[in-house]
């Protein structure tokens, strides 16, 4: 076995998480919480479920699980390696999703009367958690400019028993502007840091390290979301990645072209506040009511969201 | 949008079948024809008339089949009326569950609520879909595609996480 102290792939995980020393509080605590796998976690999918029932199923199956601070849908069940194997995934009872996915639908807080565009849909995580807080009422336009996501998309709309939503395949920072919607989810493609775990040798896994600018991209399709709000409209960006320059620096782009707000987040889960400086680089000081989600206070993947207000 | 008439013999094949009201089904869906599928999409879908110039790859949820002259629920119909459907019900053990799954078929004993034909099949957790019931033998319609997703690797589903 290789000595973990002189493994020049520690070296590797380190050096390319290094970076954010500075911005990570307890930089030591963030990268031990990194080894391992992402603990699983799944959504009770009431459309369907009566979560009581459910969760006392899983229990007699000898699978321990825990609450979490998302509320009594999300639960932690750290010893199961395959949601996906069990009864209770195929009848639709469950969704497997990890902590920080379910964030964002928390933070836009989805409505029965709501019409919402989820811009970025597949595979379908958060549309379906919206169908389900907006008790499958409104209307949610799914937008995914991949087709061969949809059957994912679909599958998932199907097993969960969602019938308010409409699917898309618009490029979606050229989403037709003749609608407008009440919210808007961007969740948008990203480098995907956040999903980073470090092996038993301090190696990196779980993510390949890309050389592709994502943030103009990201900068178009949040640009988009904005400009198809209705007045007084409310949209949450996200990503699950924590590189600024995909992250706070996309929102100020944003905040120097539009009227545009940040907004609080009155949720109570563990997290960072965004930040308004970095490498040189100075952000909108309302950006510090964005949150960074970082794996040692949420046991789930690294992720960024802001919620922005229309005015 | 689905004929008056069509919609009509779907709500009819739904409350002869399964007991379904029919005011339920035409209260909360708009059905919606492609092909020989029939859709459904919620009734309070708010102005969907001002969406219809989008390009839409689908619309709610696949809801029944025409197979030849028959229609033929699918599973997802049958999970989301499942409150309304009062008779053509199976109930299975979680173990029975599993065997129709596995071997795509299982015999039932006689059963006067349930008759021949497309029965909703559940467990005392939940709905698992759409069946056909005949002559004793409960033949499984769920898609074969998320059968067999779930068959796959099932029995790793408990191991315990790596030592690190």
């Amino acid at each position: 076995m290789k000595d973990p102290g002189t493994s020049p792939s520690l070296v590797q995980a380190l050096d390319f998480l290094g970076v954010y020393r500075d911005i990570i509080p307890d930089f030591r605590g963030f990268m031990e919480a990194l080894r391992g796998e992402i603990p699983t976690s799944f959504r009770v999918n009431t459309l369907l479920a009566d979560p009581d029932k459910v969760i006392k199923a899983l229990e007699s199956q000898g699978i321990p699980l825990q609450a979490t601070p998302l509320g009594e849908w999300f639960w932690l069940a750290p010893t199961l390696r395959s949601p996906g194997h069990l009864l209770e995934h195929l009848m639709g009872l469950i969704y497997t999703q990890t902590l920080s996915s379910g964030l964002p639908p928390l933070a836009l807080d989805p409505a029965p009367t709501d019409r919402i565009l989820d811009l970025c849909a597949a595979p379908g995580s958060k549309t379906t958690q919206m169908a389900q807080m907006m008790a499958n009422r409104g209307l949610i336009v799914a937008n995914e400019p991949v087709q061969g996501r949809h059957a994912a998309l679909e599958g998932n709309l199907r097993r969960l028993g969602v019938v308010n939503t409409l699917v898309t395949g618009y490029h979606g920072q050229n989403f037709p502007l003749r609608w407008r919607f009440n919210k808007v989810l961007v969740d948008v493609p990203c480098s995907g840091e956040g999903n980073a775990r470090v092996g038993p040798w301090g190696e990196l896994r779980g993510f390949r390290p890309m050389r592709r600018d994502f943030s103009r991209l990201q900068k178009a399709l949040l640009v988009r979301a904005f400009d198809l709000l209705e007045e007084g409209g409310s949209l949450v960006y996200s990503t699950c990645t924590y590189n600024p320059r995909e992250n706070e620096a996309v929102v100020d782009h944003l905040l120097r072209l539009r009227p545009a707000e940040v907004l609080p987040i009155p949720l109570d889960v563990p997290h960072e506040a965004g930040l308004t400086h970095w490498r040189g680089e100075t952000y909108h000081e309302s950006l510090r009511l964005a949150w960074r989600i970082y794996p040692h206070s949420l046991p789930s993947v690294g992720f960024f969201m802001a919620k922005i207000a229309r005015r | 949008m689905l004929a008056d008439e069509e919609t009509n013999q779907v709500c009819t094949y739904l409350r002869e079948r399964f007991g379904v009201p029919q005011e339920e089904v035409s209260r909360r869906y708009c059905l919606l024809a492609r092909k020989r599928t029939v859709w459904a999409l919620s009734r309070e879908v708010r102005d969907p008339a001002d969406l219809a110039t989008l390009k839409i790859v689908s619309a709610g949820i696949p809801f029944l089949r025409k197979v030849q002259r028959w229609w033929k629920p699918t599973t997802s119909c049958l999970r989301i009326l499942s409150p309304w459907i009062r008779f053509n019900r199976v109930l299975l053990s979680r173990g029975e569950a599993w065997r129709l799954l596995r071997e795509g078929r299982l015999s039932l004993t006689p059963d006067s609520q349930v008759s021949d034909g497309y029965v909703l099949v559940e467990t005392p957790e939940g709905v698992l879909g759409c069946g056909l019931l005949l002559k004793g033998t409960l033949h499984n319609q769920i898609p074969k595609h998320e059968v067999q997703n779930t068959l796959r690797g099932m029995e790793t589903q408990h191991s315990e996480p790596p030592d690190l």
